[in-house]
């Protein structure tokens, strides 16, 4: 396979490190070119791998299809793997189907609030520019298998993994996410994208009901205590807006009623992107006047403060990453998590990239492995729920990133400890 | 004989200090002067011994031309024209009255304290009395952290504490200028600890302190002037610092802490910007006139809490003791309803007032350049019960401290 990386910070630097770990023959990776806005960077991320002409640096505007379809025209690449902020999704993913590439992001592009009630109403959903071409992509006989990160994309493949194994029923599946870093230095800092940290946040989140549809509420809403493993504890988790809302609903059934993304933010940076907010800090459709020059307040908050790609160092502790599904299995309730720990002090001495940016990183490339391999295939705008699972849960702990399952207080659970009680091991 | 007083500087303090003037029997004339004459103008308009000048802080001529006849020069112009006001008021035979030694451009606070104190000598020659940082803080506080320091046998300590948290729902982040706030609080605050002076980190050192009436409330460290002249006129002190908390400041560390209040350009784009250049921008000003403060406090408050005290510990009959002094004052709604002015500039403004209150009624019997702390007893204690007067009065509580 020979793939095309726009956008090489944080996670497209991580993505080319696992996959020349994973793949030092050029097995299935023939060749991956780091292209990014700033070529320095490329080639700073081009200097830690080996071989300059299976990682070629290039330097590209992912805004502008001139410019892409340059590269893709000197590289006739397989796959355009989009690294960068999702604003660039709809150039990329449209670039991509006229050139005749298969295409992978790791979010989607981004939706619009609806003018009158933003907080109760969707109106363009995360996702739809994309999955409204499912057809013409059919019909073009390629794929773009979009949000294949780790939210989405790994919790995608988790859910879809819990209902083929787990359960009989699904009654609710949440997307749930924490940490309990420390970064010296920083009581505020941003663990991944800044632009896409506050889109998240701040949009106004997206739940699914099965009565309803996808609707919206408000910022931080529904906030709930989630233990999660490994340590890390008790969390308090409010609604953000994720693209596994829009996916999940799409694929599994199983009676499923209801789908949340919750993220464990602390309450001090929710009260420090309020407070972005109060300002118009977080406006990305703002233009400010400032020393002579026209500037977006969000872009350039993105520039200001601390890179996450820069301060994986100075951080301690693990995130996790994870699906929890409330259910029914053989007549018993039964609640699952199914997650993925990282340790950033492992991540950074591993890969030499931070825990969320590792965390994202390693799923678009077993995804790309599977799909070199044709162990998965097919064709059209696909989330990660459209392919069998086993194939990447079975790869995860050869990466590195192995899973793990919690099972969680339910009928099952109890009904399970009473049962292995009655059966010592020998 | 009655006294003429110039005002330089009709800003919120200046104008709240020339209007109590007015009313002051022993006051002949006011002289209003500001670089805006406009501003100058509107005030005189309201007064009835009032007398509109135009006067450029920056020339000394100007303002020894302005003050001509005058007894008392009130510095209600930014710190960075202190000296030229200090200046004049020698060359005029007046003496001299302003609420800040900093922030000045270039100079830290020790440095803008001992810049206006080596003028002591020329304003004890010329038997002219020149107080300095005379607001509530510094002010204010300063009379309470010396008359709790003069009951304890060994002084040891004085912190101040400022919590402020008026927050109303229309997003009005500070109560004045959001330039001054931000640049205030991203400056590195000085403490004071066993004879030297120390700089920390903006923000840093963050305490729970838990205030009469309201509980606890995070507070960190904040530049300003007590904690200087505390280590320069508390015999024996050992440690001086000065805290702030709210909301507002927790906005400001917020920002601190992304990189958005610095002062250095950054690289964006073709160009170069600051980051405190872009937040300044798109801050909100402070509502400085009473159909702006109306505007403010129109769709109501979300909080408004507030706590002044002054912590002073030492030793006394061999026990550990700490006295706290709170300041009771209006908050914004009392404020603006009763005075049509905002909490700040009541109280910043009506304590400056009770200073210039010692020149114009002859309480001032010391001379040369000091702060309120180096006030005599019967001084400080006409002071307060002035204070009082205005509807600003002090809580001590005295507690012993476990060893």
């Amino acid at each position: 396979m020979r793939v095309l990386v726009i956008g090489v910070g944080g996670v497209g630097e991580a993505i080319a490190l696992i996959a020349e770990r994973r793949d030092p023959e050029a097995l299935w990776l023939e060749q991956m070119v780091l292209a990014d806005y700033n070529l320095a960077r490329a080639r700073e991320v081009q200097q830690k791998l080996t071989g300059s002409e299976r990682f070629p640096a290039e330097q590209v505007d992912a805004g502008n299809p001139e410019s892409v379809r340059a590269l893709v025209n000197k590289y006739n690449p397989d796959l355009i793997m989009n690294g960068c902020d999702p604003r660039f999704n709809i150039t990329l993913f449209d670039v991509a189907y006229e050139t005749g590439c298969n295409y992978m992001d790791m979010a989607m592009s981004l939706s619009e609030p609806h003018q009158d009630n933003p907080y109760r109403e969707c109106h363009v959903k995360l996702g739809d520019y994309q999955l409204d071409r499912h057809q013409q992509w059919q019909e073009k006989n390629l794929l773009a298998l979009v949000g294949s990160g780790v939210e989405p994309g790994m919790s995608d493949v988790f859910a879809r993994y819990a209902e083929k194994h787990f359960f009989d029923e699904i009654e609710e599946i949440g997307v749930r996410d924490g940490n309990n870093f420390t970064v010296e230095g920083y009581d505020i800092a941003f663990g991944f994208s800044i632009w896409t940290t506050i889109e998240e946040c701040l949009n106004p989140p997206v739940v699914w009901e099965k009565e309803r549809g996808w609707y919206t509420t408000d910022p931080f809403s529904e906030p709930e205590i989630f233990t999660l493993p490994h340590g890390i504890g008790d969390i308090e988790m409010v609604n953000v807006e994720h693209e596994e809302v829009l996916l999940i609903p799409r694929y599994i059934d199983k009676g499923l009623k209801r789908v949340t993304f919750k993220f464990g933010l602390g309450d001090d940076f929710v009260q420090a992107l309020k407070y972005l907010q109060a300002l118009n800090l977080d406006r990305k459709d703002m233009s400010v006047e400032i020393g002579g020059t026209t500037i977006s307040p969000r872009d350039f908050l993105a520039k200001v403060a601390p890179d996450p790609a820069r301060i994986g160092h100075l951080i301690t502790g693990k995130t996790c990453a994870g699906t929890w599904v409330k259910g029914r299995k053989d007549g018993l309730e039964r609640q699952l998590y199914l997650y993925q720990v990282a340790d950033n002090q492992e991540c950074m001495e591993t890969i030499g990239s931070q825990a969320v940016v590792a965390q994202t990183a390693f799923n678009p490339v077993i995804m790309m492995e599977l799909l070199a391999r044709g162990t998965w295939g097919g064709t059209g705008v696909c989330g990660p729920e459209a392919f069998d699972p086993d194939p990447f849960v079975a790869l995860m702990r050869d990466y590195g990133f192995p899973g793990g399952l919690m099972e969680m207080d339910s009928e099952y659970q109890r009904d399970a400890e009473r049962t292995n009680f009655t059966r010592p091991c020998p | 004989m009655k006294k003429k007083v110039i005002v330089l500087g009709t800003g919120a303090q200046g104008s709240t200090i020339a209007m109590r003037l007015d009313e002051e029997p022993s006051v002949s004339e006011i002289i209003c002067a500001d670089y805006n004459f406009d501003a100058a103008q509107r005030l005189e308009k309201k007064l009835t011994k009032a007398k509109a000048l135009k006067v450029d802080g920056s020339k000394i001529d100007e303002i020894i031309e302005a003050s001509r006849g005058a007894d008392l020069i009130v510095n209600g112009l930014p710190p960075d024209f202190n000296v030229n006001l200090m200046e004049a008021a020698l060359a005029g035979n007046m003496h001299y009255q302003d609420m800040a030694s900093g922030p000045v451009e270039d100079i830290d606070f020790v440095g803008a304290v001992k810049r206006q104190l080596a003028y002591d000598e020329k304003f004890k020659q010329a038997g002219l009395s020149a107080l300095i940082n005379t607001g509530s803080a510094p002010g204010l506080v300063n009379v309470l952290a010396k008359n709790a320091a003069d009951k304890l046998e060994k002084l040891e300590a004085i912190t101040i504490y400022i919590y402020d948290s008026i927050w109303t729902k229309k997003f009005i982040p500070f109560w004045w200028s959001p330039e001054t706030a931000f640049g205030d609080m991203a400056a590195e605050p000085i403490y004071y600890e066993n004879g030297e002076y120390k700089l920390a980190e903006p923000f840093s050192d963050p305490e729970m302190v838990d205030f009469k009436g309201l509980g606890l409330r995070r507070m960190v460290n904040h530049e300003h002037e007590e904690p200087v002249t505390f280590g320069m006129f508390f015999e024996g002190l050992s440690y001086a610092n000065f805290k702030y908390g709210g909301k507002a400041c927790d906005l400001a560390e917020s920002l601190y802490k992304m990189g958005l209040l610095s002062s250095e350009p950054v690289e964006f784009g073709d160009t170069r910007v600051v980051p405190l250049d872009l937040v300044c921008h798109l801050t909100p000003p402070a509502p400085a006139d009473p159909d702006s403060i109306r505007d403010a406090l129109s769709e109501g408050m979300e909080l408004e809490e507030g706590a002044a005290l002054v912590r002073v510990e030492g030793t006394e009959d061999d026990r550990a003791v700490t006295i706290d002094s709170y300041i009771n004052a209006p908050g914004l709604t009392e404020s603006f309803e009763n005075y049509g002015i905002t909490h700040e500039s009541f109280l910043t403004g009506q304590s400056a007032f009770l200073f210039t209150k010692l020149f114009i009624n002859d309480k001032l019997s010391q001379t040369g350049v000091f702060p309120p702390e180096v006030l005599d007893l019967e001084t400080r204690s006409y002071y307060l019960a002035e204070a009082a007067k205005l509807g600003i009065t002090i809580d001590e509580i005295k507690r012993t401290r476990l060893a």
